[in-house]
């Protein structure tokens, strides 16, 4: 269970974080940015960094005494990271924030219609699942292309510990994967970061729909 | 700039701090009132002697855990209870053990008949119900055992009212209570939710946890878990040893998984929560009394990982608990578990713990031990 302390602490981490990129000298921003764009990296960031640190230890985490408390701290080291590297791109590269904001917004819509199914299908689902479905694929979505990277390397990862491991099965598999997706998605978090003052675009698929 | 978005992320952490104080698993003793079959009321703590004959409720305290239950509860029907077996079942002596057994029956897909007979020495068939020769008494905890029961309120949907477990496999099987009566068993079956809608030709029927024993009961619990899925009622009752000491016997069922946004808010702790409150219930049974320090429970607690936390709370509760035989009980997944604890009673032991490899057409093998009196080791 998520505990005060901890969320005490992730709030001292994510305060810490916000006077660390405020105090970004104006001339490291070689793209166009604003304050605007810098306010919006640090929660996009912060909110796709913590979702992923959850998704990501939630499973190795109930595999522990101290589950919930361990899942907390994964969640509050995402959303460190998170708001560290969303802060860094907003404060530098607009157009890259709002790539991610374009992609968070259709990896919500995917994750909507996604928990649309599970309510239709699961009798105990209702539109508080849609929407916790929904906010898990904003914050994968957010960052779209370290997320697929992570699960396809996790998928294949865990595939191979289930066929090689005799104790292993289809929650090391699932762990595996959901560990790839959290991990690939904080490592896309950060590889915006070191690139966020470059115009060139990052390699590998985008979510994006040609809009106008 | 620094100050404004420092208030934004206060709020967030507000609301994630908010969102966290859902996940208590604080547990209370309730009340019945006269002719129910739920839960009520909160009942504080009593120095009177406890009632062993009547069944004592106790209950997750969150308002959503009470809400819910209760509204699980309203369409389900009462307890069934008998605390004496026939008389001519064998006692539990000095000589013999204890055989303790657990088993999901998934409702009519388990042919519990069948099951008694093969693994219990239990034959029901003839004019009366007797024991083979050699068979140790025992005591069976059920998970997803049912009952029919056409006073039941007709449902026709509703997010109060599970699926239909096993659809068809229990057209013409007796029910739980039924074979407990025909075997001459004693019983105690707490049901906790409906198995599926009114609709089609199927009749009305709820399901549970029961306790069916060949040697008497006493001390009937049950524990209203916390809500994650659906109402789940874990079962406790108590028999007497060769010497007298109580042994209490205990039964839950614990939820595959939550709701999408518990599962994530909570850190996937579903199985956990319950795992405290069940513990948290016992304890308080053991409270309010009378005094058992002997514990052994089974139960469907539909684990993924023998390791899993709620596991680990249940093995940190119950530390005589035998380990795990490495042995899956539904599908690949180790679901099923029993666990023990003794404290200070240490001419008690427990041995032959093991899974039953004939699923007798359920879903879930089961798992069985003998508890033991003997000499004190220490001695």
């Amino acid at each position: 269970m998520l505990t005060t302390l901890r969320t005490y602490v992730t709030g001292a981490l994510l305060l810490a974080s916000s006077v660390l990129l405020c105090a970004l000298p104006a001339s490291a921003q070689l793209n166009e940015a604003s304050t605007g764009s810098t306010a919006g990296g640090l929660a996009l960031g912060a909110y796709s960094g913590m979702v992923l640190g959850a998704l990501g230890t939630m499973m190795p985490c109930n595999r522990t005494l101290t589950g919930g408390r361990c899942t907390a701290s994964g969640a509050s080291a995402g959303g460190a990271i998170g708001i560290a590297m969303g802060g860094l791109i907003g404060a530098q590269n607009k157009d890259d924030l709002i790539e991610r904001v374009e992609d968070a917004a259709l990896g919500g819509a995917v994750g909507g219609v996604v928990g649309l199914g599970l309510m239709w299908g699961v009798r105990q689902y209702g539109w508080s699942d849609v929407a916790a479905s929904a906010a898990v694929g904003t914050a994968i979505g957010a960052s779209p292309r370290g997320s697929m990277y992570g699960a396809g390397a996790g998928l294949v990862a865990g595939s191979l510990v289930w066929l090689a491991v005799p104790k292993a099965g289809l929650p090391e598999m699932l762990m595996i994967t959901m560990a790839g997706v959290a991990v690939g998605g904080l490592v896309d978090w950060a590889q915006g970061a070191a690139r966020a003052n470059r115009r060139d675009t990052m390699p590998g698929p985008s979510f994006r729909i040609p809009i106008g | 700039m620094t100050a404004r978005h420092a208030r934004k992320f206060l709020a967030l952490v507000g609301v994630a701090a908010a969102s966290a104080c859902g996940f208590s698993h604080e547990m209370e003793r309730a009340l019945v009132p006269p002719g129910g079959q739920c839960p009520a009321t909160s009942a504080g703590r009593t120095d009177a002697l406890p009632d062993t004959t009547v069944i004592r409720w106790y209950r997750a305290a969150q308002d959503r855990d009470i809400r819910l239950s209760s509204d699980w509860c309203s369409v389900v029907g009462s307890p069934a209870v008998d605390l004496r077996p026939v008389p001519d079942f064998p006692r539990w002596e000095q000589e013999n053990g204890l055989d303790v057994v657990t088993w999901n029956m998934e409702v009519g897909g388990g042919d519990l008949l069948a099951f008694l007979d093969a693994e219990l020495g239990l034959e029901c068939s003839g004019a009366r119900p007797r024991m083979r020769a050699g068979s140790n008494p025992f005591v069976l905890l059920l998970q997803e055992a049912w009952r029919r029961d056409s006073g039941l309120p007709r449902i026709e949907g509703g997010r109060n009212v599970p699926w239909t477990i096993d659809p068809d496999a229990a057209a013409g099987r007796p029910d739980v209570v039924q074979i407990a009566e025909e075997c001459g068993l004693s019983y105690l079956y707490i049901p906790s939710a409906r198995n599926g809608t009114d609709r089609g030709s199927r009749p009305s029927e709820d399901m549970g946890a029961a306790v069916l024993a060949s040697v008497p009961l006493s001390t009937p619990v049950a524990i209203e878990l916390p809500h994650e899925a659906g109402r789940k009622v874990g079962v406790a009752a108590t028999v007497l040893s060769p010497v007298g000491a109580r042994v209490r016997v205990a039964t839950a069922h614990f939820d595959v998984a939550s709701t999408l946004i518990r599962t994530i808010l909570s850190g996937n702790q579903t199985r956990a929560r319950q795992a405290d409150g069940f513990i948290d219930g016992l304890d308080a049974a053991e409270r309010d009394g009378p005094l058992t320090g002997i514990l052994v429970v089974g139960g469907d607690f539909n684990t993924w990982s023998s390791t899993e936390t709620a596991i680990d709370l249940m093995r940190d509760a119950f530390p005589d608990s035998p380990p795990w035989d490495g042995e899956a009980t539904r599908g690949s997944f180790p679901a099923d578990h029993m666990f023990f604890r003794r404290r200070s009673f240490v001419n008690f032991s427990i041995d032959g713990y093991r899974r039953i490899e004939n699923a007798h057409g359920s879903d879930h093998h089961a798992r069985r031990l003998t508890v033991r009196y003997g000499a004190d080791p220490t001695n």
